[in-house]
C-alpha cells in the first residue's frame, strides 16, 4: 500500500512537473511570437530603387516679358517751348501721326537769337584769325634776331677765350723761366759792387799778410814788429772778412726776400691768369647757352589755342540748329512720327521747353520682338545661346515653341543674375506682355542615376543607404550599409552618381517608416 | 558529532557545486552597469580581479523583460535546441532501443566484438571522429543542416549501453515463459522489454536530453548558418555590454533541463542503480 501510495505520489509529481514544463514551453512559444511581433514592429520598413542609366534633364523656367527690340527717339533742339503734347506712353502711333506742337512765337525768338549769336561768333573768328597772323610774323622776327645774337656771342666768346689763354700761357712761361734762389743770388752778388770791393779788400789784406809773412822770414826784419804787424793784419783781415760776410749775409737775406716776393708775384699772376682763363671760358659758354636758349625759345611751338576752332565749331552748330529751327518753323511747328511704333516714353510737357534727351521714345513695331527673362547663375549652367526654348503667355494662353536663345547678358545691377533674350514673332503680341520661358536640356547619359530622395547628408558629404542581405540568427535579413557618394549632375528629381559608388544590382533606400543608419536591420515595405 | 561534521561537509560541497547556478541566477538580476563593473577585468579592458558582490545592488528584471520580449533571435536558437534534442531522442527511440534489446536478449555471431566496438565508440571523444564525420556529412550534403547534427546522434552508442544494462535485468525465464505462451519477439520487446526496462530507457533519455541540450561541438563544427544554431552556440555570442542578457539566457536555458531532470530523477536513480547492480 505504502509503495502504491509512493508510486502514486511519484506519478502525481511527475504529472505536475510535466504540466509545468508544458506550460513553460507554451509560455516560451507565446514569447516567441510576441518578441517576433515586437521586433517586426520595431524595424523600419523601406522602399528601394536601383540605380539606372539615364540622362538628367535640366529645366530652366523663368517668367519674363516682351520688351522693345529697337527704339527710336523723336528729337528737337533743346530749349524750344512746347505748346501741347498729343500722345501718351503705351499709345500706338502710325507714320505722320502728330506727336506734339511747338510754340511758334518762342521758336521765332530762338531763331533771331541764334542768328545774332552766329554773327557774333563770325566776328570773333575773324579777329582771332588776324591776331594769329600778326603773332606769326613777330615770332619769325624774334627767331632771326636770336640767331644773330647767338653768332655774335659765339665770336666774342672765342676771342676772349683766346686772349685769356695767351695771357695764361705767358704767365706760365714767366713762372717756368724764373730761376732758383741759388742762381738768383749768384747773379746778383756777382754784379754787386760793394761786395766786390769788400772781397778785393779782403784779398788785398791777405796779400799784405802774405807779404808780411814772407818778409818776416828774413833776418833783418824786426820780429816783434813784424809779429805785431802780422797780428794787426790778421785783425784787419778778420774784420774785413767779417764785414764781407756780414755784407754777403745781409745781401743774401735781402735777395732771398726779394726772390720770394718775385716768385710769389709770378705765381699769383699765373693763378690769376688761369682763373681769368676759366672764367672767360665759362662766361663765353654761358653767353652762348643763353643765346642758344633764346633761339630755342624763339623757335618753340606756341601753346595750342583752339579758341578759333571752337568758335568755328560753335558757329557751325548754331547754323545747324538754326537750320533745324527754320525747318520746324516751315513745318508749322507740328512734330509727327516717322515710323509705326509704340510710344514708350514722353519726356516733354506742355509749357516747358524741350530737353537734350529724346522728347518721345518710340518702340519700333517690327516683324519680331524680344522676350527677356531673368535667370540665376545656377540656372545659367544649363542654358546656352542657341538652345531651344518655349514660351507660354498667360493672358491669351498662347504658347510659342522652337524658339532660340539669341543672347545671354549679365545683370549689371546684380552679377549673380543673367538675362535670357529670345526673338518672338510680333503677331498677337504686344510690348510688355508677360510670359513664362522654359528651356529643357538633356545631359549626357549617366550609368548610375538615383532619385534625389535617396541622397542624405549635407551638400558636400553625401551618402546613400544600400541594402545588403545579412545572415543572422533570425535568418537572412536586410541590413543597411552607408555608402559615401559623389554627385556629378542632378536636377530637381534625379542625381547622377560617380562610377564605383553603386552598382545597378544594388537596392538603395528611397523612403523609410523610421530613421535608419548604417548597420540597422530593415525590411521591405508591405502595403 | 561525526555525523554532523559529515553533514556539514556535504552541505558545503553541495553549496560549492550549486554556486555556479546561484551566480548565474543572481547575475541575471543585476543591472548592466553593475555587471560591467564586475566583469570588466575578464571581459573588458580593465585590470585587476573580478569584483563580484553576492547580491545585486539594484536588482532588476529588465534583462528577462528584454530577452523574452525583445530578442526573437533567442527563441530561434531555443527552438533549434528543442528541435535537435527531441529529434535525437525520438530517433534514438527507434534505433537505440532495438539495438539494446538485441544485445541484451539475443546471441548472434560477432555479438561481443560488436558490443566492444560500441563501447569503444562510446568512449571516443568527438574530436577523434570529427573529421571523418565532416567528410561523410559533406558527401551526403548534410553540412550546415540540422540533419547533420541529429542523424549522427541518433546512432549514438551511449543510450544503447545504458538501456542494455536495464534490459539485462529482465529475467530470461520471463521471456521464455512469454515465448512459450506464444508471444512473438516484437511482442516481447514491446510489452515486456520496454515496460520492464523503462527506468533505464527514461534515464537514458534524461541523460540524453541533458547531453544534447548543451551540445556544442558538433554544431560548432557543422553549422555555419546562424539561424540553425542551438542555445549552446548563442550564449558565447553575447558581449560584455549584454552580460545581463547572457546570464538571463543561461537561466532560461537551465529551466528545461531542470524540468526534465525533475521528471526523470527517479528513473535516473533507478537506471544508474540497475546498471551498477549485477545479477
Amino acid at each position: 500500500m505504502r509503495e502504491y501510495l509512493l508510486t502514486l505520489s511519484q506519478l502525481w509529481k511527475e504529472k505536475k512537473v510535466s504540466v509545468l514544463f508544458s506550460k513553460f514551453l507554451l509560455f516560451m512559444l507565446l514569447c516567441t511570437i510576441l518578441s517576433r511581433g515586437i521586433y517586426a514592429q520595431g524595424i523600419a520598413q523601406v522602399t528601394t530603387v536601383s540605380p539606372r542609366k539615364m540622362s538628367i534633364s535640366h529645366k530652366v523656367q523663368s517668367d519674363g516679358f516682351i520688351e522693345k527690340k529697337q527704339e527710336a527717339s523723336v528729337n528737337i533742339p533743346p530749349g524750344i517751348p512746347i505748346e501741347s503734347v498729343f500722345v501718351k506712353p503705351g499709345q500706338m502711333v502710325e507714320k505722320n501721326t502728330p506727336l506734339f506742337q511747338i510754340d511758334m512765337d518762342g521758336l521765332q525768338e530762338m531763331i533771331i537769337e541764334d542768328s545774332n549769336e552766329i554773327e557774333k561768333l563770325t566776328l570773333q573768328i575773324n579777329d582771332i584769325a588776324a591776331n594769329q597772323q600778326f603773332e606769326a610774323k613777330r615770332d619769325a622776327q624774334n627767331a632771326k634776331r636770336a640767331a644773330e645774337d647767338y653768332a655774335l656771342a659765339q665770336a666774342s666768346g672765342n676771342r676772349q677765350i683766346g686772349e685769356a689763354a695767351y695771357d695764361l700761357q705767358k704767365s706760365q712761361e714767366e713762372l717756368g723761366k724764373w730761376k732758383d734762389f741759388a742762381s738768383y743770388l749768384e747773379d746778383n752778388l756777382e754784379h754787386d759792387l760793394q761786395r766786390s770791393a769788400l772781397a778785393r779788400e779782403v784779398e788785398r789784406l791777405k796779400e799784405e799778410l802774405n807779404m808780411l809773412n814772407d818778409s818776416s822770414r828774413s833776418i833783418s826784419v824786426n820780429v816783434i814788429d813784424k809779429e805785431e804787424q802780422i797780428r794787426q793784419k790778421k785783425i784787419e783781415i778778420e774784420n774785413a772778412s767779417k764785414s764781407f760776410d756780414d755784407y754777403v749775409r745781409s745781401m743774401t737775406n735781402q735777395l732771398e726776400k726779394k726772390w720770394k716776393e718775385i716768385k710769389e708775384n709770378l705765381e699769383e699772376d699765373f693763378h690769376a691768369k688761369e682763373k681769368a682763363y676759366y672764367d672767360t671760358g665759362e662766361a663765353a659758354a654761358n653767353s652762348l647757352l643763353e643765346a642758344g636758349r633764346t633761339i630755342e625759345d624763339a623757335s618753340m611751338q606756341k601753346p595750342f589755342d583752339s579758341t578759333l576752332k571752337i568758335y568755328q565749331l560753335d558757329r557751325e552748330e548754331k547754323i545747324r540748329k538754326l537750320a533745324k529751327l527754320q525747318e520746324i518753323q516751315a513745318m508749322g511747328g507740328t512734330i509727327t512720327s516717322d515710323i509705326l511704333g509704340f510710344v514708350t516714353q514722353v519726356t516733354i510737357t506742355p509749357g516747358e521747353r524741350s530737353k537734350d534727351s529724346g522728347c518721345i521714345l518710340l518702340a519700333l513695331m517690327e516683324e519680331s520682338l524680344s522676350f527677356c527673362a531673368p535667370i540665376t547663375k545656377e540656372q545659367k549652367k544649363y542654358v546656352d545661346i542657341g538652345d531651344t526654348a518655349r514660351i507660354h503667355f498667360h493672358n491669351n494662353r498662347h504658347t510659342l515653341e522652337n524658339l532660340t536663345i539669341e543672347r545671354i547678358e549679365e545683370d549689371t545691377a546684380n552679377p549673380e543674375n543673367y538675362f535670357l533674350y529670345t526673338n518672338v514673332p510680333a503677331k498677337n503680341l504686344t510690348i510688355g506682355q508677360n510670359g513664362s520661358l522654359e528651356v529643357v536640356k538633356q545631359s549626357e547619359s549617366y550609368p548610375y542615376c538615383v532619385p534625389l530622395g535617396t541622397l542624405h547628408g549635407d551638400g558636400i558629404n553625401l551618402y546613400v543607404l544600400v541594402l545588403h542581405e545579412k545572415e543572422t540568427i533570425l535568418g537572412k535579413e536586410l541590413s543597411v550599409e552607408r555608402r559615401n557618394v559623389k554627385v556629378i549632375d542632378k536636377n530637381e528629381t534625379y542625381a547622377a552618381l560617380n562610377e564605383g559608388s553603386v552598382t545597378e544590382q544594388e537596392n538603395i533606400i528611397l523612403t523609410s517608416t523610421k530613421p535608419v543608419t548604417g548597420g540597422d536591420i530593415v525590411r521591405l515595405f508591405e502595403e | 558529532m561525526l555525523k554532523k561534521l559529515s553533514l556539514l561537509l556535504l552541505y558545503l560541497t553541495a553549496f560549492l557545486i550549486c554556486l555556479p547556478i546561484l551566480l548565474v541566477l543572481l547575475g541575471s538580476l543585476k543591472s548592466t552597469q553593475e555587471l560591467m563593473g564586475s566583469l570588466s577585468p575578464i571581459l573588458g579592458d580593465a585590470n585587476g580581479m573580478v569584483n563580484w558582490s553576492p547580491f545585486p545592488l539594484y536588482p532588476t528584471l529588465n534583462h528577462f523583460y528584454k530577452l523574452l520580449f525583445f530578442t526573437p533571435s533567442f527563441f530561434i536558437v531555443f527552438w533549434n535546441s528543442m528541435k535537435i534534442v527531441f529529434c535525437i531522442l525520438a530517433g534514438q527511440l527507434f534505433i537505440s532501443l532495438p539495438a539494446a534489446w538485441a544485445f541484451a536478449c539475443y546471441s548472434f555471431p560477432l555479438k561481443k566484438p560488436l558490443f566492444t566496438l560500441y563501447i569503444i565508440l562510446m568512449l571516443m571523444p568527438f574530436q577523434v571522429t570529427m573529421l571523418s564525420s565532416y567528410l561523410v556529412l559533406d558527401a551526403l550534403h548534410m553540412l550546415d543542416t540540422h540533419r547533420g547534427i541529429i542523424l549522427p546522434a541518433i546512432f549514438s552508442a551511449y543510450p544503447v549501453f545504458i538501456i542494455y544494462r536495464s534490459f539485462t535485468q529482465i529475467p530470461k525465464s520471463l521471456l521464455e515463459a512469454a515465448r512459450t505462451d506464444g508471444a512473438g519477439e516484437f511482442y516481447l520487446f514491446l510489452h515486456i522489454g520496454i515496460p520492464s526496462g523503462s527506468s533505464g530507457i527514461l534515464s537514458a533519455f534524461v541523460l540524453g536530453f541533458l547531453e544534447y541540450w548543451s551540445l556544442i561541438e558538433p554544431p560548432l563544427a557543422f553549422l555555419k548558418d546562424k539561424s540553425l544554431w542551438p542555445l549552446s552556440l548563442y550564449l558565447p555570442e553575447i558581449s560584455i555590454e549584454q552580460a545581463g542578457m547572457a546570464f538571463t539566457a543561461s537561466v532560461i536555458t537551465l529551466v528545461p533541463a531542470i524540468f526534465v531532470f525533475i521528471i526523470g530523477q527517479d528513473y535516473l536513480e533507478q537506471g544508474i542503480m540497475s546498471s551498477a547492480v549485477k545479477e
